[in-house]
Parts: C-alpha cells; sequence; structure tokens
C-alpha cells in the first residue's frame, strides 16, 4: 500500500514534472509566438503602410502633371500603376476642389459614387481591415489635390495567417522534442530521486536502517541524500546503541531475575534451615529448661542473661532477680580473690573452666557446686557469652569433706592434725618463696597433762585439750594454722611474718592463754605449755626440717623451765654463720664464673648407648672442695643467684656441645636444668635461643629439664613458655616426676618429649612396692603419652634389670657414672664408646665401670 | 487658369544657367496679353524654389534676362527675334496665341473643348536648353518642329 501511494506519488509527480515544464513551454511558446506574431504584424503592416506611402508618394509624383493641368486620362494612366497591387481595392486622384480627376477600381464599379474619401482628413487612416492614405499632392509648395488609396490588410492577415501556421507547427514540433527531452532528462535526474523513494519506502517497510542510497548527484537532491544517508546512519547507530542498552537492559534483568531467584531460592533455604534451627532451638532450650543441672548464661562481662528452672531451684534466686546481676550474687566468701581471678583468666583464655565452688543461696546457705563454665562463640569464633553448669553437689562434698576433715583433722579437738599441718607449711613455704617472706612454725607442748589425763580421765583431757585448742585458735590470725600433732602436742603455723619480733609476741600470747585456768568438770585446771619456734627461712627451708627445728627449740624450752619458748636460731646452731658464708662465696663465685658443669651420660637401655649428658652445676670451695649441690643450690634459688648462673650454665652447656665436637666426639644431646626462676625470666626464651645461636649448634641437641614442681607453680604461663622453648626446636623434659604435683591431663597439654622420674623412686624401687608402683606407673603413663621417660639415680644392676624390664627407655646413675669434668668425661666416653659411632658400646663394659 | 498653366508648366522645366539664379524668378510679360490681368495671380509663387517676380518688358532685348516670357498675341511680327533672343538667353518661352508653338514659342497653351492644354516646342526648348519633364512632353501636344 505504500509502495501504491508511493508509485501514485511518483507517477503524479514525474507528470506535475513533466505537465508543469510543458505548460512552462508552452507559455513560452506561445508567449513568444504571440510577441512574434505581433511584431510580424506590427512589421507587416509597417512594411505595408511604408510601402503604400511609397508607392502613394511615386503615383503621387508621376500623377503631379496630370493634376495640375487636369488631364484625367494621364491621371488614370497613373492609378493605373496600382494596378500591380492586389491590395489595393482603390485608389482616387481628387483635385482640390473635391472632384475626382481619376479614380481605380480593380474590383469593379464603385458602388459608393461619393467615395470613402470625403471627410477623410490627409494621412494615413487606419482600420482593421484596411488602410486609407490621404496624399496631398504637391509641386512647389502648392497642392495639386489629393490622391487617395485604400488598401486590404488581407494579404497581411493572410500572411499572418501562415506564419501562424508555421509558428503553431514549430511549436507543436517544439513540444515534442521538449516532451523528449524532459523525458531523457527527467529519467536522469529522476534516477538519484526514485532510488531515495524506494529506500525510503524499502527503510519504512523493513525498518532496516543500514540501507544508503547509492547515487550521487551534486544538486540539493544530492545533499538531501547525503542527509537522507546521515540520517539513516544516525539512526542506525542510535538504533545500535538502543539495541546495544536493550540487550544490556535485558542481561541487567535477566541477571537481576536470577539474582532474585537465586536469593529466593537461599531464602527458601535459610527458612528451611531456620526452621530446623528453631525446632533444634527450642529442643535446646527447652532441654535447658529441664535440664536438672542449673545453667546460668552470662555476657562476656559477667552480667547474668539466663537462668533456667534448676538454677532458680538450687539458687533460691528467681529468674527475674538473677537476670541483670553478676555471678557475684552467688558469692559464698569461701573463696579467695585469687580463685576468681584464675576463673576469669582461665575464662578469658578461652578455657573450659571446671572446678567446684562455693556459693551462697539467697536464704543465706552454702551449697558446693560443680561447674563447668565454657564461652559461647558465634560464628567468627568470637566469645559472645559464657554457660555455666552446674549442680549441687553439697551433699557429696560435705561426705567428702567429712572424710578428709578426719583424715585431716584430730578428732578430739577439729584442729588440722600432723597431714594437714605439713600440708599448711608446705603451702606457707610457697607463699614465703614467692613473695620472700618468713613464716613460723610453732611447735607447742603441754606441761602437765599426762598428770591430768590420768589422774581425771582422758574424758577430761579431751575437753582440756579442746579448751587450749579454741584458746590458741582464738588467739592467732585466721590464716593461721593451728594444729594437733597428737597427745599433748600443738602446732601453730604463723603465716607471712614481717618480724621475728612478732613472732615472740604471739608466742607470749600463747603462753598467756594456756596457762589460763580452765573449768573442766567442775575442776579448775591449769596447765602450761613450752613452745619452740623455727622461722623459715633463717631455720631451715624444708617442711620437715622447720618441724624438727621447732621440735628440738620446744625440747629447748622444756628443758630451760616450761611454760617457755625458744627460737631455733637462739639455740646456738652454728648453721646460721655457715649458711652466711656460703652466700657470700656463691655470689663471688658468681661474679668470678667460677662455677663449673659437670656431665653425667645418659644411656639407652635397650642399646647400652651414651645418647646425652646432663650437665650439672659444681662449685669448688678452695678449703672444703666440692660442695654438695643440695647445700648450694637452695641458696642459689633464695637469693636469686640462680638466675645469673643458670643463664652461664645455659651458655656453657651449648659451648661444650661445640667444644666436643670440635674434639671428634658426636653431637650428644646436653640436658640442662632451668630453676624455676629462670623459667620467670621474660627473656627466657631469647636467652636460650642466643645460647644456640652462639655456640652454632643444631637446637635439638639441646635439652632443658624443668621440675613438676616449677611447671606446676606457673600453670598459665608454663604453656606458653613451654611452646615458645618448643617453637625454637629444643626438647623439653620433666624434671623429679612422680613427687605427685600434676595431673595427667596437664601434660597431654605440654610441648614435652620426656619424663625424669625422681630418684626418691629409684633408689627404693627394689624394697618399697610404692615407688615400685609409682615407677612402673610412670614408665607406663609416658609410653602411653608416647614420652620418653628417662630413671635417674640407678646405681645397681637390680635397679637397672627392673627398669630394663619395664621398658625404660633411658637411665643414669652412679651405676655407669657421676658427673664427669669435660675432659673426664671425654676420657670415660673413649674408654666405653671405643667405636664412638651409635650403638657399639656393649652394655657389659658400660656396667663395669660405675 | 492660365496663370496657374503657366505657373506649372513653369514647375516643370529646367534652367541650364547658374546665373539667372536668385531669390526670384523672373517672370516676363511682352506684349499685351491675358496674363496682364492676372499678374497677381503669379506674383510670389514659387517655382523651382524662387519667388515668382513678373516684370513688364517691352523690347525684345529685355528678354534675355527674363526666365520666363509670356509672350502676347500682338507680337506675332516680332516672334523670331523674341524667341532668338530666348534661345540664346536660355529663357522659357510661353504663349496662349494659336500657331505660335509652330513657329518657335516652347509652350503655347491652347484652349481644346473646356479644358486647356498646352503645346510644345521642344526644338526651341532644346536649343534654349532649357530641359522639358517627361510629363510636359507627354501632357503636352508636340509640334512637328523645324527650322523656322
Amino acid at each position: 500500500m505504500a509502495s501504491g501511494g508511493m508509485l501514485r506519488a511518483r507517477k503524479s509527480l514525474r507528470y506535475k514534472l513533466t505537465f508543469a515544464s510543458l505548460i512552462a513551454t508552452v507559455a513560452a511558446l506561445l508567449t513568444s509566438g504571440a510577441l512574434f506574431m505581433f511584431f510580424l504584424y506590427s512589421w507587416g503592416l509597417d512594411d505595408m503602410v511604408s510601402d503604400l506611402q511609397i508607392k502613394a508618394d511615386v503615383v503621387a509624383a508621376n500623377s503631379r502633371a496630370a493634376l495640375a493641368f487636369g488631364d484625367t486620362s494621364y491621371a488614370a494612366e497613373t492609378l493605373q500603376a496600382f494596378s500591380l497591387e492586389p491590395d489595393i481595392s482603390e485608389a482616387a486622384l481628387i483635385l482640390l476642389d473635391g472632384t475626382v480627376l481619376a479614380r481605380y477600381q480593380p474590383t469593379g464599379g464603385s458602388t459608393d459614387p461619393v467615395g470613402a474619401f470625403t471627410g477623410l482628413r490627409p494621412g494615413l487612416t487606419m482600420s482593421a481591415d484596411h488602410v486609407l492614405l490621404l496624399e496631398p499632392v504637391e509641386l512647389d509648395g502648392e497642392v495639386l489635390g489629393n490622391l487617395f488609396v485604400h488598401q486590404d490588410l488581407d494579404s497581411l492577415y493572410s500572411r499572418l495567417l501562415s506564419y501562424l501556421a508555421v509558428m503553431m507547427m514549430a511549436v507543436l514540433a517544439a513540444l515534442t522534442v521538449a516532451w523528449q527531452l524532459y523525458r531523457r532528462l527527467q529519467a536522469r535526474i529522476e534516477k538519484p530521486f526514485l532510488e531515495l523513494v524506494a529506500t525510503v519506502s524499502e527503510v519504512s517497510k523493513d525498518r532496516n536502517y543500514a540501507l544508503r542510497v547509492q547515487s550521487r548527484t551534486d544538486d540539493e537532491l544530492g545533499t538531501l541524500i547525503d542527509g537522507f544517508n546521515e540520517m539513516l546512519r544516525q539512526i542506525e547507530s542510535r538504533d545500535q546503541r538502543l539495541r546495544n542498552h536493550q540487550e544490556f537492559l535485558e542481561r541487567q534483568v535477566e541477571r537481576r531475575t536470577k539474582e532474585l531467584s537465586d536469593a529466593n531460592e537461599q531464602l527458601t533455604g535459610e527458612i528451611d534451615v531456620r526452621r530446623r534451627a528453631e525446632a533444634e532451638m527450642r529442643k535446646l532450650s527447652s532441654a535447658v529448661v529441664q535440664a536438672a543441672d542449673a545453667v546460668m548464661i552470662t555476657d562476656t562481662e559477667g552480667r547474668i542473661e539466663y537462668v533456667n528452672p534448676a538454677f532458680e531451684r538450687m539458687t533460691g534466686y528467681p529468674a527475674v532477680e538473677a537476670i541483670g546481676q553478676t555471678p557475684r550474687l552467688l558469692k559464698s566468701g569461701k573463696h579467695k580473690d585469687e580463685f576468681f581471678s584464675q576463673l576469669w583468666r582461665s575464662m578469658e583464655a578461652g578455657q573450659i573452666f571446671h572446678d567446684v565452688i562455693v556459693n551462697r543461696r539467697k536464704d543465706g546457705t552454702e551449697y558446693y557446686e560443680e561447674v563447668t563454665i565454657a564461652p559461647v562463640r558465634d560464628a567468627d569464633g568470637e566469645v559472645t557469652h559464657f554457660i555455666s553448669t552446674g549442680r549441687d553437689i553439697t551433699d557429696r562434698m560435705r561426705t567428702q569433706e567429712q572424710l578428709r576433715h578426719l583424715a585431716h583433722h584430730d578428732a578430739v579437738t577439729g584442729l588440722p592434725n600432723r597431714v594437714l599441718l605439713m600440708d599448711r607449711i608446705e603451702q606457707s613455704l610457697h607463699r614465703a618463696r614467692r613473695h620472700d617472706l618468713a613464716f613460723a612454725v610453732l611447735f607447742i607442748d603441754l606441761d602437765g597433762f599426762k598428770t591430768i589425763n590420768d589422774s581425771l580421765g582422758h574424758h577430761a583431757g579431751d575437753q582440756l585439750l579442746r579448751g587450749v585448742a579454741q584458746r590458741l585458735s582464738a588467739a592467732v590470725r585466721n590464716e593461721d594454722t593451728v594444729a594437733r600433732l597428737g597427745g599433748d602436742e600443738f602446732a601453730v603455723v604463723l603465716d607471712s611474718l614481717r618480724s621475728s619480733a612478732s613472732v615472740t609476741a604471739v608466742a607470749d600470747k600463747l603462753l598467756d592463754e594456756i596457762s589460763q585456768p580452765m573449768l573442766v568438770e567442775g575442776k579448775s585446771l591449769k596447765v602450761t605449755g613450752s613452745i619452740g619456734i623455727a622461722v623459715y627461712p633463717n631455720d631451715g627451708e624444708a617442711v620437715h626440717e622447720l618441724l624438727r627445728r621447732a621440735d628440738s627449740a620446744m625440747y629447748l624450752a622444756k628443758r630451760s623451765g616450761k611454760n617457755n619458748f625458744r627460737t631455733y636460731s637462739s639455740g646456738g646452731d652454728s648453721e646460721i654463720s655457715g649458711r652466711l658464708e656460703l652466700e657470700q662465696f656463691l655470689r663471688r663465685a658468681v661474679d668470678e664464673e667460677t662455677f663449673l658443669l659437670y656431665y653425667q651420660p645418659q644411656i639407652r637401655v635397650d642399646t647400652g648407648a651414651v645418647v646425652g649428658v646432663e650437665a650439672l652445676l659444681r662449685i669448688k670451695h678452695p678449703t672444703l672442695g666440692l660442695l654438695d649441690p643440695a647445700r648450694f643450690l637452695p641458696i642459689l634459688e633464695e637469693t636469686g643467684l640462680i638466675m645469673p648462673v643458670g643463664s652461664w650454665a645455659l651458655r656453657e652447656a651449648c659451648r661444650q656441645v661445640r667444644r666436643w665436637c670440635d674434639q671428634g666426639l658426636p653431637p650428644l644431646r646436653m640436658a640442662v636444668n632451668l630453676s624455676g626462676l629462670q623459667f620467670e625470666q621474660a627473656d627466657l626464651v631469647s636467652r636460650v635461643r642466643r645460647s644456640i645461636d652462639e655456640a652454632g649448634i643444631e637446637p635439638s641437641i639441646l635439652h632443658l629439664e624443668i621440675t613438676e614442681r616449677v611447671i606446676v607453680d606457673t600453670l598459665g604461663s608454663a604453656v606458653r613458655v613451654l611452646e615458645d622453648l618448643a617453637a625454637l626446636g629444643v626438647g623439653i623434659a620433666v624434671d623429679d616426676f612422680g613427687v605427685g604435683y600434676s595431673s595427667l591431663n596437664y601434660l597431654k597439654r605440654l610441648p614435652i618429649q620426656k619424663l625424669k622420674i625422681d630418684k626418691s623412686f629409684i633408689r627404693d624401687v627394689i624394697n618399697d612396692a610404692d615407688d615400685r608402683a609409682i615407677t612402673e606407673a610412670i614408665i607406663a603413663l609416658s609410653h602411653s603419652l608416647r614420652l620418653t621417660v628417662v630413671a635417674e639415680g640407678v646405681e645397681t644392676e637390680q635397679q637397672l634389670a627392673f627398669l630394663e624390664n619395664l621398658k625404660c627407655d633411658e637411665v643414669q646413675g652412679h651405676l655407669f657414672s657421676p658427673a664427669l669434668a669435660p675432659m673426664a668425661f671425654m676420657a670415660w666416653y673413649a674408654d666405653n664408646c671405643p667405636l664412638q659411632h651409635g650403638h657399639a658400646a656393649s652394655q657389659d663394659a658400660m656396667r663395669k665401670e660405675p | 487658369m492660365k496663370a496657374g498653366f503657366v505657373l506649372n508648366i513653369a514647375r516643370f522645366a529646367r534652367w541650364p544657367l547658374a546665373g539667372l539664379e536668385g531669390r526670384e524668378i523672373p517672370l516676363c510679360l511682352l506684349g499685351e496679353g491675358s496674363l496682364d490681368t492676372v499678374t497677381e495671380l503669379l506674383e510670389g509663387h514659387l517655382v523651382r524654389g524662387r519667388t515668382v517676380a513678373v516684370h513688364r518688358i517691352e523690347s525684345v532685348e529685355q528678354v534675355t534676362s527674363c526666365a520666363i516670357v509670356f509672350i502676347g498675341a500682338a507680337m506675332d511680327e516680332q516672334l523670331p527675334q523674341i524667341c532668338a533672343a530666348a534661345e540664346s538667353g536660355s529663357t522659357l518661352t510661353m504663349s496662349d496665341s494659336d500657331g505660335f508653338a509652330d513657329r518657335c514659342v516652347m509652350i503655347n497653351i491652347v484652349r481644346e473643348g473646356l479644358r486647356l492644354t498646352f503645346e510644345v516646342n521642344q526644338r526651341s526648348a532644346l536649343r534654349a536648353r532649357i530641359q522639358l519633364s517627361s510629363e510636359l512632353l507627354k501632357l503636352g501636344r508636340l509640334t512637328d518642329w523645324h527650322d523656322g
């Protein structure tokens, strides 16, 4: 339809153009024709008139004579000259008086006798179909008469008609030629136009904007085509951009749709997960609600966020009261602050706390709760809450407590018994060592008690003892301990003393209390007491030692007259001065580095090979010779000298490894003892590394031995320090193992390779069933923990055979060799390990050389 | 009528001499004649561009000074002398007396019926070296001329 319209339009336009051109042509031709005809006419008329004038002039001239002399015939004769002119229809010569001298009428007789000339003015008179001329004939200025000529225009008109005919033919021919020319020329002009139109129609039909009009013309149509092409190009490019944009949008929509559906799916999945999680949560929360154990959830600040019904039952606090509070709500005061700070430390370290806590209910009663507190972490591993589950184990604890109380307390007075006293002294000893404090052990014996007991019966005796116990307990501070050792013997531990003067004051007070009369079974009884005092550290550094010395001081007091007290140091013992002297000697030795290291070999039990040595500290006294380590080591520990000495020993041992290597010995494992003080040094790890680096030895050569006691005392930091040391590559052994401090769980968490059984067990391993059992247990434990186990202090073949039987890994002791100076060790090694390399040394050879 | 004839004839003639040319063309009347009463009809008209001046002459000798001489019938006797003088002086001779043309007058006006006509003695005119137009010759009646 569009093309049909186009076609029509094209036709119409084409014909319009042609028509217009032809109209213009015709108009031009007609105008020029009309002009031409007009000029032809006017020219023809002019010609005719001038011709007529000329003829008339001639005739007039010729007719002068005729007129002058009135000669009619001659006049007629002259008029006959017009006979050659067919257009002259009438001519006449008229005299002045109006008479016609002669008349010429070629077409026959005139119908007008008067003549057309009457009243005619001289000159030309024009009319449509004729021209009249009245010309005066003059002779020498005198008018003789007039010549009248009538000329028809017929010939002019007929000539014009023939011209017109010719012209019309010419116009027709011109039109024909023009028509053909237009057709040809128009085709040329039209061609690009038609192409443009065709392209337009194609573009409008197909929306194909890649089309272009190919024709090139240098006219306005060319501009139009260029414009159209440019327009197409722009449309095309815009189209392309639109398409690109649309594709982009479609992709975007597709992507969004996918994202949405993904999100939807994910959401559905999440909803599912959440539904399950909710069910799980409901299950869990109802489990928590209905749990028999008390559950308490706090935030990281310790504020209670949730408690369950079991908690309410156990504590007596309803949830509304507990929430928002801290667990201090339940505090009984039975634990020291240290306990709680430890609790917080372990929780902050992310560890699970498990212990028994004494708490207080709302009604004020105390109860034992076995608590497990665990951190609750979010998805990022961040601790957000703590959950505490606990159960009331008061009944169980009470039973245990009773049992323990029975085990640790005196049945008569309720005071701690000897066992507990020893423990308390041990604790005081620890505290005193750590805090550099003094404490005193007072040994009290009642004077004359035996007499009362014998005379009044043991019932009264017991009553008296209970009374004394009460008074003693009342006389000392809470942190002090009053114990009954048995019979009429009591002991008091005065903890954390600041001066020895306070000890004597307390002793006086105690004597005073004891000597107060006491009402027993209606009788007023009076006893006195004798007190012996041993003060740590002056009078001893071990539990038994202090007790023994307090005991001996008590005997001194008794001997010196009862109701009296004596201190051990005041008893005149010379040990104190000897100790001071020794301390000074040691200080000098530290300054002068005159300490020595002796090396005791460690031997594999199964192969008999020397696998390492233990470096042991020695010092030579100028007069006393080698000093007993048991004597000088405690002093080094107490004075802190052990730190520089220990550092020196570490360096020296490493250097010795290097020296032996240089002297041809194979690299032997070097075990070096670390004291507790050293272990607490902040720069221990870097010191160890420096020693290794300085000597240029393999870190794995070095083994550090740390006593079980030290590890237990430093508990939290021990793990970290040991891990740092292990990271250096050095081996770690637990020394003096089995004394009874460690738990097996603890061992598992430490990066240790080796356990050394304390020599006290080995010494009696053959005769003492307990020691044997302990030794067996330690070896089994080591194997189960994949630890190497070393037995120290092996002195007999029986001991070795026993250990070998238990598959103890390594041994050391006088059976093989005492600790030796470096050179002596070289010699020993050469004798016992002639092949030097590996396993060659026979066990027999080694056993023969104790 | 005759006066107009005279003028018209004169107008068809051509004189040879330039010496006679002037503003005026002298027309002489010799002898009593029919023109005497109509001299005013002649006076002032143009012949060949010159104004006609009518003179009355009495003697034959005066003829030579005229361009035209009209000879009256009374001069019959003296006609040869007059003609001779006219021929020598290139004077156009005219008359209106019968037979004069046959004698020697160049133009002699005659009545022929109701109309006037004239006779032309071309021989005399040739002698006087006066050229008469062919029209005159055609309109006028030519006389046989001979020496006369």
